[in-house]
């Protein structure tokens, strides 16, 4: 009775732990990119996205990744607007990042409008995440 | 104090209605509070009217000059929630019926005829002039149950 009740739950752990090495949020999402027509990401790419400069169409000072989440991703970041204090982005220090496939997807559209002014191709996407995803 | 009873029995109302309003929860209710105080505190649905909610929630992709677009299904609950809630259900409403209207369309909450009417013994000195506040929109530097939706008079500190 006993030695079934272990089984089972080294079962149900194994099957879960299966799972969640298989198919995270963040895998889920680079690969439905690549479905959308991405090809490799490239954390090099991501960093260079990243810290590009975009003129603000009123005028206000140049908006980038960087600018409010500064270029250093284990450190706190500050909105140039509004002043909000913005935690880590880098999963290395703050592991609440890139858990959710719905934050990141919100986030993703949020910012690439309000910075480039247009969204994200799938490729620019992944490459954003890898870059996020591997800085130490 | 002029009128200060007066203001004590607006205050009193609205926190009701609040408390109210909270009780018949939903996921819009759980969508608007965790949307919605990301960036600010969740403003009481009540503070608006459907109308200026509506105005709102159309233009999340320039929303004070911030980008805080919603997924359409997300946006859609949301939407529901303050509209069910709005001034124009709020026992303020219904008690003065429209002596609190704003003419037109506001989008902020301190340009509505009632923010303005139980703020105007607020000297400017205190929140705008004062490092320590800035602006009226952060409700909760001031009333220190804003977060939990209480704005009883007795709770105001303003920091100097």
């Amino acid at each position: 009775m006993y030695r079934k009740k272990v089984i089972n739950l080294l079962t149900v752990l194994m099957v879960l732990s299966v799972q969640s090495a298989m198919a995270s949020p963040l895998d889920d999402l680079l690969n439905s990119y690549k479905a959308q027509g991405a090809t490799q990401f490239s954390a090099q790419r991501g960093k260079q996205f990243w810290a590009t400069k975009h003129a603000d169409k009123q005028g206000g000072p140049a908006r980038s990744c960087s600018a409010c989440h500064s270029n250093n991703l284990t450190r706190m970041g500050k909105h140039i607007r509004t002043g909000k204090a913005i935690k880590p982005m880098a999963p290395s220090v703050n592991s609440a990042r890139l858990k959710k496939a719905r934050k990141m997807k919100k986030w993703l559209h949020r910012n690439c409008k309000w910075v480039l002014g247009r969204t994200c191709t799938a490729q620019e996407k992944g490459d954003i995440l890898t870059f996020i995803n591997t800085f130490k | 104090m002029k009128n200060s009873n007066l203001i004590q029995a607006i205050l009193f109302t609205l926190v009701a209605g609040l408390v109210s309003a909270n009780a018949n929860a939903d996921s819009g209710a759980d969508l608007y509070k965790s949307e919605c105080s990301a960036c600010h505190i969740a403003y009481p649905p009540a503070f608006l009217t459907s109308a200026s909610w509506d105005a709102v929630l159309a233009h999340l992709d320039d929303h004070f000059g911030d980008n805080a677009e919603l997924a359409a299904q997300e946006l859609a609950s949301i939407k529901q929630y303050v509209e069910k809630n709005s001034f124009d259900h709020s026992r303020i409403k219904r008690r003065y019926g429209n002596r609190f209207d704003t003419p037109g369309t506001p989008l902020r909450v301190t340009k509505t005829r009632f923010f303005r009417a139980i703020h105007d013994e607020v000297p400017d000195r205190l929140v705008t002039g004062n490092p320590a506040v800035k602006t009226f929109a952060r409700c909760e530097v001031c009333h220190r149950g804003a977060q939990y939706g209480s704005f009883d008079e007795d709770e105001v500190r303003i920091p100097r």
